[in-house]
């Protein structure tokens, strides 16, 4: 399975840290002098041997104290309007093969059903190198590949078993002694729990690294899940779903939703960025597996009236199979992102997702000195279902 | 003593070290003591609160202690210039000369976000598994996993800049993310 990287920058960082090793605790009377200190002002109940707790004069933190910090990683993506309606080339409009798909689905024939799948993700990219001659080249064609897997497979009549594979260049001999340093240094503290087994083994010069949970049906492909933690529904209930995709085409999580659903979508698509948001929730949806035809009928209806979107109905995804693609493009810089999802408007099913960026011309040569390069690339999930 | 009070000078015995290492990591040993201090002052007014696994929300609560304190720009610097130091100290030496510094990628982790720097730190320098950096940032698991894989797509990125001819990669969309495994999506991303 042809699968190249090289340098994997996690190891590399782990190798390279200025501050190895644990720390001695520091004396525990500083911590006990502030305590003291804020007992003076009466802000903090008192401690210490020869003190009495007085629980009902114990202070909660300000709320600052608590929210502050958290970390602000998603950037709020412009987006470029692409007129919805009939596409060049006299090709149908968004509706015409939306409504096939929705047609599809609602009669509920034994190709639109699906228990599970495998779907592969084949992720390419050229170095944008300005200074090189040529972009470095692997194979497939050019360029850095990469492989994963997303597996969904039936295990009874309830459940179904979710699966992700990776496959990475094995570790340094540095980064393994750093890593058994801290397995050592941290051999009794807790874990916290998650329902994923995961597991490693070594295949030539790499690691396939393969986490697996069972979920109910009627659940969304998620990843583990602490203790208290739920995966998120699929709808029910053809209006919830329609009135899900809408407001998600808006920028705005639906009222009624899963609080981490929306989360996995915002910090992948980027708040506000509503075509985008609502193609990712119908994306999960569509992929969930044994939901309602009415369902699945609904959200492609709704697809139909989220703006900026178009059809191609003549594209190809990577195994060579005929779809029709729902298409927007995303502008963050210098950098182009057009989304595709592929469908077949016969069977009611997702054939592929495919992204692929362009940057433009110049942005590379333009750029401040120090900045790292704006690279090009296509990513795409390819998936086979199984009935 | 009361329990509480045996209960905070066990939660200090047990993880005041390693709060103060993931601190000196980020601020250096100076002031390293003093915010070991503030966070233990903080778990004690919260003792009910502290959890099992109490480690990590020990760190949760140093990282905003840290983010209080350095909120202004050039404080949230510190870290961003201690590794242009040791990167430059990294570059003379020579990468794999056997003292673990590496300059190109020390360079490299300074010129990304200190977003980005600390889920970095702390699945590497600190040792945590994706669960356990979810539970200090505060996101659940599957999110965690998806941030750090466009973290290190972007660190990847940065080291292509540093070596030419290494990889650079696309940033594409995630499509799911599970702990454990070093990377389970692809992330739709052009460059933030």
């Amino acid at each position: 399975m042809p699968t190249t990287e090289r340098n994997d920058p996690l190891q590399r960082l782990l190798e390279a840290n200025i501050e190895p090793g644990p720390d001695e605790r520091p004396p525990l009377t500083e911590t006990l002098a502030r305590i003291e200190a804020a007992n003076r002002s009466g802000h903090a109940r008192r401690v210490g041997v020869a003190t009495t707790s007085v629980r009902d004069r114990r202070w909660r933190p300000r709320r600052t104290v608590v929210l502050a910090g958290l970390s602000v990683l998603v950037v709020v993506a412009g987006s470029t309007a692409i007129v919805s309606g009939p596409s060049e080339s006299g090709r149908s409009s968004p509706l015409g093969v939306l409504q096939a798909a929705a047609a599809s689905a609602k009669a509920d024939a034994p190709s639109t059903r699906f228990s599970g799948y495998v779907a592969e993700t084949v992720e390419r990219s050229n170095v944008a190198d300005p200074t090189a001659t040529r972009s470095s080249t692997g194979e497939d064609g050019g360029g850095n590949v990469t492989r994963t897997w997303k597996i969904v497979r039936r295990v009874s009549d309830s459940e179904f078993e979710g699966q992700l594979v990776s496959l990475w260049p094995a570790p340094s001999a540095a980064a393994k002694r750093r890593t058994r340093e801290m397995e050592q240094a941290n051999a009794k503290r807790p874990q916290p729990v998650t329902d994923a087994v995961t597991t490693s083994r070594r295949e030539g010069d790499q690691i396939r690294s393969t986490s697996t949970w069972r979920r109910p049906y009627g659940t969304l492909f998620s990843g583990a899940l602490r203790p208290g933690e739920r995966p998120a529904p699929v709808p029910s209930d053809p209006e919830q779903a329609r009135r899900a995709v809408a407001s998600w085409a808006t920028g705005t999580p639906p009222a009624d939703g899963d609080a981490g659903e929306a989360e996995l979508l915002e910090d992948a698509y980027g708040k506000g960025d509503g075509t985008q948001l609502a193609l990712g929730y119908a994306l999960s949806v569509l992929t969930a597996p044994r939901v309602a035809p009415e369902v699945r009928a609904a959200v492609y209806e709704a697809l139909a009236e989220v703006p900026n979107v178009r059809i191609d109905p003549h594209a190809t995804d990577r195994l060579g199979r005929s779809a029709a693609a729902i298409l927007t493009e995303t502008v963050r810089g210098p950098t182009t992102t057009r989304t595709e999802l592929l469908i077949d408007p016969d069977a009611a099913r997702v054939l592929a997702e495919r992204y692929v960026s362009t940057v433009r011309p110049g942005a590379n040569e333009d750029r401040p000195p120090n900045e790292p390069p704006f690279s090009e690339g296509s990513a795409e999930t390819t998936y086979r279902y199984q009935d | 003593m009361t329990n509480d009070e045996q209960r905070l000078e066990s939660l200090h015995r047990e993880h005041a070290g390693a709060v103060r290492a993931y601190v000196r990591r980020r601020i250096g040993r100076e002031e390293a003591d003093e915010i070991v201090a503030d966070v233990f002052v903080v778990a004690w007014r919260r003792i009910e609160d502290v959890p099992g696994e109490a480690r990590t929300w020990l760190l949760g609560i140093a990282r905003r202690v840290l983010a209080n304190r350095y909120r202004s720009a050039k404080r949230q610097r510190a870290l961003y210039e201690r590794l242009a130091r040791e990167a430059e100290v990294g570059t003379a030496v020579g990468a794999g000369a056997g003292d673990g510094r590496d300059g190109a990628v020390l360079r490299a982790l300074a010129g990304l976000t200190p977003a980005d720097r600390e889920l970095l730190l702390l699945v590497t320098w600190d040792g945590l598994s994706h669960a356990e950096a979810a539970v200090v940032v505060g996101v659940r698991t599957a999110t965690l996993a998806m941030r750090l894989h466009r973290a290190r797509e972007r660190l990847r990125r940065a080291l292509g800049d540093a070596e030419p001819g290494a990889s650079a990669t696309l940033l594409t969309r995630p499509i799911s993310v599970v702990a454990g495994a070093p990377c389970d999506d692809a992330s739709n991303r052009g460059r933030d």
